[in-house]
């Protein structure tokens, strides 16, 4: 059991080292065939044939922010129904009630966003 | 100490890897570099968890911090001003006060690792989460603090929007 436990995790990790491999192969290997003359022309940023204003790190608005916070509660969320649907059939009708009550109080918050207007755009 | 299932060529290959992406984030001059190289981290700390056997807090930690957390801190770190047009490193200003601190917790914490006794050696059989058990736990036992999670999820969403529309207003 245990032995074959990290016989899995060896695979796991070896298709993740082929492909960060594959990434690094690839870009070596268009930087080694590539012809390269660079010309300041060459090297601006292509903005749809629009001359690029301003800098890349323009802070932006807090907006997005509620965005990435909301992200993260529900994520938490989430987690909570990887057990849950494990032992979905041994609970029963009580399981899916007590999971129904939990999904249904942040609900609540996500309609108070809503009706806050924290969900619109502009 | 770790008992018989401990996998000593593993754990360095996932130690190092976490210490060199550490010392990264530190290191950087650019931070959003700094912010790339806490989520491998926070990848380092999960392939740590797996190596335990402890799978759902790894799931846990892949999800919700190399996910959401590593998210939340890049936006952080788009919506603070810009100075001179980059990011500048400002880890280096405390290194004074950083580095005796780092070197007194790894001190306290090597102390309390080699003093304390186990009754038994830790091995992966005991440290093999029943998920099972757990989700059944989870769902009879601590249904109470389990519905209560959801309260404290939602306090804290609400709280994040009257926080962010507040910061909206004031813009």
């Amino acid at each position: 059991m245990t032995g074959s436990y990290l016989s899995n995790l060896l695979y796991v990790g070896a298709f993740m080292a082929s492909g960060a491999a594959l990434v690094v192969l690839i870009l070596l290997f268009s930087k080694l065939i590539n012809p390269s003359h660079p010309s300041p022309v060459k090297r601006s940023p292509y903005e749809c044939g629009i001359e690029p204003v301003g800098t890349p790190w323009a802070p932006f608005a807090v907006r997005y922010y509620i965005f990435a916070l909301l992200f993260l509660i529900f994520d938490v969320e989430a987690i909570f129904l990887f057990p849950w649907t494990i032992t979905f059939r041994s609970l029963g009708t009580a399981g899916f009630v007590e999971m129904m009550i939990f999904i249904g109080v942040l609900l609540v918050g996500l309609a108070y966003a809503w009706r806050k207007g924290a969900l619109r755009w502009a | 100490m770790p008992g018989g299932d401990f996998h000593p060529i593993a754990f360095s290959i996932i130690a190092a890897w976490i210490l060199v992406c550490g010392i990264g984030v530190v290191t950087f001059k650019n931070i959003v570099h700094s912010a790339v190289s806490m989520v491998f981290c926070f990848l380092g700390v999960a392939a740590i968890y797996l190596l335990l056997n402890a799978s759902l807090v790894a799931i846990i930690q892949l999800l919700v911090y190399v996910g959401a957390i590593s998210v939340v801190i890049l936006f952080a770190i788009m919506l603070t001003e810009a100075q001179e047009g980059e990011y500048r490193l400002f880890f280096n200003r405390q290194s004074i006060f950083a580095f005796p601190l780092t070197v007194a917790v790894a001190v306290v914490v090597t102390a309390i690792l080699v003093s304390s006794r186990y009754p038994q050696p830790i091995s992966l059989k005991s440290l093999t989460p029943n998920l099972k058990g757990l989700a059944t736990l989870l769902f009879n036992v601590y249904v109470f603090p389990f519905e209560l999670v959801s309260l404290v999820l939602l306090a804290a969403m609400i709280g994040a929007i009257v926080l962010a529309r507040r910061e909206d207003e004031l813009q």
